[in-house]
């Protein structure tokens, strides 16, 4: 290792060999606040997870199929495949005739979804939404799955950077950045809800809409 | 038929104790947990609480023009470390103020929130025993009795605990009355915060003063239950009586370190301002922290008229927790 590489020339590192644990533990509890404002929890990332009754291997053959979408989500409706391999148009239903893009990339082994969408243009996907389906067996000690859902506040959510091609007068996506917390749980909780019936009844997982 | 706090009174050892006094410097300034005070009170060696609680109730007899002997049915106690092992000092106390008090209770649970505890005993004996009037006397003394020890006060922990006491007269009547109490017991967590002294039992003969330790390894448990439970107490007494959490004007808690009494105020959105209490000049009261709050923001008419104060807390490692409300009038 080069000398300029080592540890040593890295400021602020909290390690036990330069602070010693009841340093540690003042600092602990001074970061410890009994309550968080929404804007410090879900500033810039929107992190949300939820205890699913379905095995991993289901859950990811159903949020890997595209269609899917179709169901579990609020808004996301009417799919076509678009002249770009893998790219789906659909209407977002939160929008006045809004046009939403969007591509499933999945890494069956990873055990994660990966939705890129865009409103307006198929071209630049930069809204991505990430999951990961954890066995809950590994996790938990129980049956089941964990899916984890991730947004990172992109900057174009404060500024659409398309805006020759939005709909005249419709709000941008970037506004309801506040709500995604609540939307989200409500359409983690729809997913949870048909995976649960489903594989609870010994139904096919679906999607069933397309 | 209610309670009704009439008035309060503190009363300090005039041992002022500076953060020099104590050992392991650097660990009292990288440790947040034992940092934030200037200075705290500690009793001497053959102070007593009752002397202290004596004269914090004379001044309450001579101030309200009280009868001793008549006007006093009640006394109540909460002593950290006791005068004595096997009498409590509620009779010490009723003897001292010349008063013939017939009911005495010395109660050695419910700590930084026994001055809420001992209320609602009070409020209790008042519904069935006719109580007219009492004395509700909290005395923390674990500063000078044992963080004031040659040995002990080299620990930085022995920097946090400061003495106080403080006298309250509460009668059975209308005038300023609680609103309403709520209380919580944790048998969970009753065993987390026991005497320590270095494997003997604090009644054997040993080298060592000792101390008191909550379970370091709890540390984690202890501050989420402590930021749980006592805006969840806040929260219940609002409800009971239909207030809102913003209709609070001042809040006064047990002020065990700089983090619980951000995390309380910030969990309901009060003011710095708004919040009473006096751990920079005082330290960590323990049950005394309450009244004797109460008494110093009444003195220094930081209180006024028609406020809502509310009183919460927990104790020890998180065994009980209270809260109540009152309108000032």
């Amino acid at each position: 290792m080069s000398e300029q590489a080592q540890l040593k020339n890295v400021n602020g590192l909290k390690r036990c060999e330069n602070t010693p644990k009841h340093e540690m533990g003042g600092l602990m509890a001074d970061i410890t606040h009994a309550v968080y404002p929404h804007e410090q929890v879900y500033g810039d990332y929107c992190p949300i997870q939820a205890y699913i009754n379905c095995p991993p291997e289901k859950i990811f053959e159903y949020m890997s199929n595209p269609y899917s979408l179709l169901e579990w989500t609020y808004s996301m409706r009417s799919f076509v495949p678009t002249e770009t391999q893998g790219i789906f148009l659909g209407k977002d239903k939160i929008g006045d005739n809004t046009n939403i893009y969007f591509k499933v990339n999945s890494n069956k082994e990873a055990l994660t979804v990966d939705y890129h969408c865009a409103w307006d243009q198929g071209e630049d996907l930069w809204m991505i939404y990430l999951n990961r389906i954890i066995p809950a067996e590994l996790v938990l000690k129980k049956q089941g799955s964990i899916v984890f859902w991730q947004n990172c506040r992109h900057p174009y959510y404060a500024q659409n950077p398309y805006t020759d091609k939005a709909p005249a007068g419709r709000p941008w996506v970037g506004q309801f950045w506040d709500f995604f917390y609540a939307g989200h749980t409500v359409e983690l909780d729809n997913l949870k809800k048909i995976l649960e019936y489903r594989h609870l009844n010994n139904l096919p997982i679906g999607p069933h809409l397309n | 038929m209610s309670i009704s706090l009439i008035d309060v009174e503190e009363f300090m050892p005039i041992n002022i104790i500076t953060n020099d006094y104590f050992g392991e410097e650097d660990l009292r300034n990288s440790n947040r947990m034992f940092s934030g005070t200037k200075e705290r009170r500690h009793i001497s060696r053959d102070d007593l609480a009752s002397d202290y609680l004596a004269s914090a109730g004379r001044i309450l007899v001579e101030r309200l023009s009280l009868n001793a002997e008549t006007d006093i049915d009640m006394i109540v106690t909460n002593v950290s470390i006791p005068d004595e092992p096997f009498t409590g000092c509620g009779a010490v106390v009723n003897k001292k103020i010349g008063a013939k008090a017939k009911w005495i209770f010395d109660v050695h649970n419910t700590g930084c929130v026994s001055f809420l505890y001992l209320s609602d005993l009070v409020h209790t004996y008042m519904k069935a025993h006719n109580v007219r009037h009492a004395m509700i006397c909290v005395a923390q003394t674990a500063g000078g009795r044992i963080f004031g020890q040659s040995d002990t006060r080299q620990l930085a922990q022995a920097a946090i605990p400061g003495d106080g006491f403080a006298v309250s007269y509460v009668t059975n009547s209308a005038e300023r009355p609680f609103l309403t109490f709520e209380f919580e017991n944790y048998p969970d967590f009753s065993e987390d915060m026991k005497s320590n002294c270095y494997g003997r039992h604090w009644w054997e003969t040993r080298d060592s003063t000792g101390s008191i330790d909550f379970n370091e390894n709890k540390l984690a448990m202890i501050v989420s239950r402590g930021n749980t439970t006592v805006p969840k107490m806040i929260n219940k007494v609002c409800n009971n009586i239909g207030a809102k959490i913003s209709d609070i004007d001042f809040l006064i808690t047990n002020q065990p370190n700089t983090n619980f009494l951000r995390n309380w105020r910030e969990a309901i959105s009060l003011p710095r301002e708004r919040q009473l209490d006096t751990f920079e000049k005082y330290a960590n009261l323990f049950g005394a922290a309450i009244p004797v709050n109460l008494a110093t923001s009444i003195k220094n008419q930081t209180i006024k008229p028609g406020d809502l104060i509310c009183l919460a807390g927990f104790s020890h490692a998180c065994d009980y927790s209270g809260a109540s409300l009152i309108r000032w009038t």
